[in-house]
């Protein structure tokens, strides 16, 4: 089951949010470097983040980095993990497939 | 200035409460604390916030739900008030809305979340029910009567018999819930 659930096409939030997690940052953090990348076009809501960061927390995708200072503070950083950079890739390949056969079709 | 407004919603009913607390703010009135039935709002500038009401896994005191809370207050968004699991938000609205990315699915774990809710009810009233009327009925086969043992007969016997209509009524309650998150379920195969 867990497997199978892995090569199902990542949300367009999961994505990004692992890609600005190549360096630690914390709610906030990511919510803006995603608007960055996206150009503005994808703000993610505060919920939708929470959601997905607690489901990515839970399957080792992302991991909570030791933030400087007190580790009892409010403001948290996530990091993507190893499992999390391989999940990225494989998204990335299907992306690539995706876009590919769109342009083969649809650019002729 | 400040003013304080009487009104009832059932739980069913929070995006009609959702709807009319931001209608006050797009007329300048603020919520800055609720109660069961009871609103203050403060004046301000009219459109300055907008509200959003949202229902909770777990109670709004639960340490899981203030995580969710105190994250939420990094991205700017500010806890007004709480009433059992539900809670009250609102953020500037020059800090865009509180749309989430999916409505669909947000859609839906509410749904299944208000579900949930009314499920733990239902049980609660099913068990009651059948230890009532197994009290009850024990109670019938016994042979006795005093004014005392009667009234307790006619207490249980009232109490199953009010329970019984209440869950009959309820059914289609729920399967209003089942067809709502099935038309969520349908909806998230057409978009993410």
């Amino acid at each position: 089951m867990e497997q199978k659930q892995e090569n199902i096409a990542l949300t367009e939030a999961v994505y990004y949010i692992l890609l600005t997690l190549q360096t630690p940052l914390h709610g906030y953090g990511i919510m803006q470097e995603t608007e960055r990348m996206s150009r503005g076009r994808l703000r993610l809501s505060a919920g939708t983040l929470y959601g997905a960061i607690s489901s990515m927390l839970e399957k080792g995708w992302i991991e909570a980095s030791a933030a400087e200072g007190d580790s009892e503070s409010r403001k948290k950083e996530y990091v993507i993990t190893y499992t999390g950079v391989q999940i990225l890739n494989r998204e990335y390949s299907r992306l690539k497939e995706l876009v590919e056969n769109g342009k083969q079709t649809l650019d002729k | 200035m400040k003013k304080i407004e009487k009104r009832f919603f059932t739980v069913y009913q929070y995006k009609e409460e959702e709807d009319w607390i931001n209608e006050m703010a797009a007329h300048g009135w603020n919520l800055v604390k609720n109660g069961i039935n009871r609103y203050e709002f403060e004046s301000g500038k009219a459109g300055e916030y907008i509200y959003r009401i949202e229902l909770l896994d777990k109670n709004a005191g639960s340490k899981e739900s203030q995580q969710y809370i105190n994250f939420l207050e990094e991205t700017g968004i500010k806890k007004i008030g709480e009433c059992n699991n539900w809670i009250y938000l609102r953020k500037n609205a020059s800090e865009g809305s509180f749309e989430p990315n999916n409505p669909t699915m947000y859609e839906l774990t509410h749904r299944l979340r208000v579900q949930k809710a009314f499920s733990e009810i239902r049980n609660v009233l099913m068990v009651i029910l059948a230890i009532g009327s197994l009290i009850a009925l024990v109670m019938n086969i016994i042979e006795y009567s005093s004014p005392f043992y009667d009234f307790c007969m006619g207490f249980f016997e009232g109490v199953t018999f009010a329970i019984s209509i209440f869950l009959a009524i309820s059914i289609p309650m729920f399967r209003t819930f089942s067809k709502n998150v099935e038309s969520a379920v349908r909806e998230l195969s057409l978009h993410e």
